[in-house]
């Protein structure tokens, strides 16, 4: 079976291009992008998160452009932003600085601002409630809930509550400071550039600030498999979540005509703070506690752990030798879009190369014939 | 208000209030347009908190526009895909420092704006604050 070169199919894979872009618009009860925000939040918040872009209205198209499918929107989010002029850099924004919509600490009963659940399904039973698919009146709610970021939030039963204090909700990891566990805050942040892997390629070792951002990047299902990996035994990764954050980080430029600092809005986080132990040795004085720092876009928690828990591992003086601690290993397999372009890939014609393999089996064959045939 | 707070307020009002605006103050000011408006990228940086270690965190995407009116500037970055927004915003934004006549409106029009923000923040405060946990003792 000889290889001969061929061409065609045009007009077939047109067909197939047309059952895609009918899939979302040829249909009785069609999507509108409005209703993504507010309806499929955490699916759009996974999308900018892995896409490496906070745009909704993007985010929106992304989702349902692509039926869906998350990793395929981020994949659309991360191809249009290469069409865009970076126009520059904001100033680095703290959590300090988050309006916090939820906040806990599973390490620490007693909080300075105390234990706020926000919108959390954490202590609900996990069932499916059949009355989502019966028709309502529109202003009917399913559950009473109120939304945090949604924009078809219920309007709270109580009177508007007083807003809390600037500082109501301090660090959780200011406790351990305090208490000496966990190494004093330095007076001034670290100068150095911050590395750009949207500009340069990677290069290993690499420097913690580009290893934040491929994890803030990263795809949620890897990144909790990896963490999840990590705890179970394969790299020792069970720390303690000090706090664990939502709330809008504010997104802060300088001025261009006056030079101050300037906030021209908010962009809704995740941060997870994980608490790392058994740093302290004999041989020094090193503080007890690290800790691995886990920060995404929007309400996705699982991924703030995951990346808090693999942060934590990357950071270990005293390596195990687990995947999650290699760096290389880590940042090369949790990319979306470089994974699944790698594995997808398989399904393009491999005609040539699977030819090569079957002739250099049929020859290997011929051998072990004819050496059978020899005795 | 002070002139930094103004570019979260053009990126909080109404679209079609601070374009009606802008045309206003058009009508009897002259304004060349320096920059943009251009749809672009703002890459947010975060500050890591152990090490306070800057970090590129994610991009989103930002409109941005500068207007010169004689000697003085007007500029506007807003989030999101608006060019009119901004090329509005920095109209506004030189109109307040030339002190337009119109000025007085302009920032009646912005404090409103920040105003429903802090309205929308505080209902949005109001439906988790009653998730505090409050711990009773039993032992």
């Amino acid at each position: 079976m000889g290889y001969s070169s061929v061409r065609g199919g045009l007009e077939a894979i047109g067909h197939a291009e047309q059952l895609i872009a009918g899939a979302v618009t040829d249909t009785d009860h069609e999507v509108g992008v409005e209703q993504v925000p507010g309806h499929l939040e955490l699916l759009l918040d996974q999308v900018m998160g892995e896409g490496g872009l906070y745009d909704p209205q993007l985010g929106a198209l992304a989702v349902k452009q692509a039926e869906g499918d998350p990793l395929e929107a981020g994949f659309l989010l991360r191809a249009y932003r290469t069409t865009l002029p970076r126009l520059g850099y904001s100033v680095p924004s703290s959590g300090r600085d988050t309006r916090v919509l939820r906040r806990i600490s599973s390490a620490f009963r007693d909080i300075p601002g105390g234990q706020l659940l926000g919108k959390t399904r954490d202590y609900t039973q996990r069932l499916i409630d059949f009355g989502l698919g019966q028709k309502r009146a529109p202003s009917e709610g399913s559950n009473g809930t109120g939304e945090v970021n949604g924009a078809h939030a219920t309007q709270p039963a109580e009177p508007l509550a007083p807003l809390p204090d600037e500082d109501e909700f301090p660090l959780v990891i200011d406790v351990l400071r305090a208490e000496g566990y966990m190494a004093p805050e330095p007076s001034e942040p670290v100068e150095d550039e911050p590395f750009d892997v949207t500009r340069e390629p990677l290069r290993f070792p690499t420097r913690r600030s580009a290893r934040l951002q491929v994890l803030a990047r990263g795809e949620t299902g890897a990144m909790l498999s990896l963490a999840y990996a990590g705890m179970r035994g394969y790299g020792g990764a069970h720390g303690y979540i000090g706090e664990l954050r939502q709330g809008d980080l504010p997104v802060v430029i300088s001025h261009p005509v006056t030079g101050k600092h300037a906030r021209i809005g908010r962009v809704p986080v995740t941060e997870s703070y994980q608490v790392v132990g058994g740093q302290a040795t004999k041989a020094d004085e090193r503080p007890d506690y690290t800790m691995g720092y886990g920060i995404v876009t929007g309400r996705n928690e699982r991924k703030a752990i995951s990346m808090s828990i693999i942060d934590g591992s990357l950071k270990k003086e005293h390596k195990t030798g687990a995947s999650i601690e290699d760096e290389e290993y880590v940042l090369h397999h949790i990319d979306a879009v470089e994974a699944m372009g790698f594995v997808e890939h398989l399904k393009l014609p491999h005609y040539v190369d699977f030819q090569a393999s079957l002739q250099r089996t049929n020859s290997v064959r011929k051998l072990v014939q004819a050496a059978r045939s020899n005795g | 208000m002070e002139r930094e707070s103004r570019l979260e307020a053009f990126g909080l009002a109404d679209e079609a209030t601070l374009v009606g605006m802008a045309d206003d103050v058009l009508e009897d000011f002259e304004v060349e347009v320096t920059r943009g408006p251009t749809v672009g990228l703002l890459m947010v940086r975060v500050e890591e908190p152990s090490e306070r270690l800057p970090f590129n965190f994610t991009e989103v995407t930002v409109s941005e526009a500068e207007v010169a009116a004689g000697d003085h500037r007007g500029y506007a970055m807003v989030m999101g895909k608006s060019p009119d927004r901004a090329v509005a915003g920095a109209v506004l934004d030189a109109a307040l420092e030339a002190q337009h006549p119109l000025s007085p409106r302009i920032e009646t029009m912005l404090s409103d704006a920040v105003a429903a923000g802090e309205a929308e923040w505080q209902r949005r405060w109001s439906t988790v604050a009653p998730t505090l946990v409050r711990f009773e003792d039993v032992t």
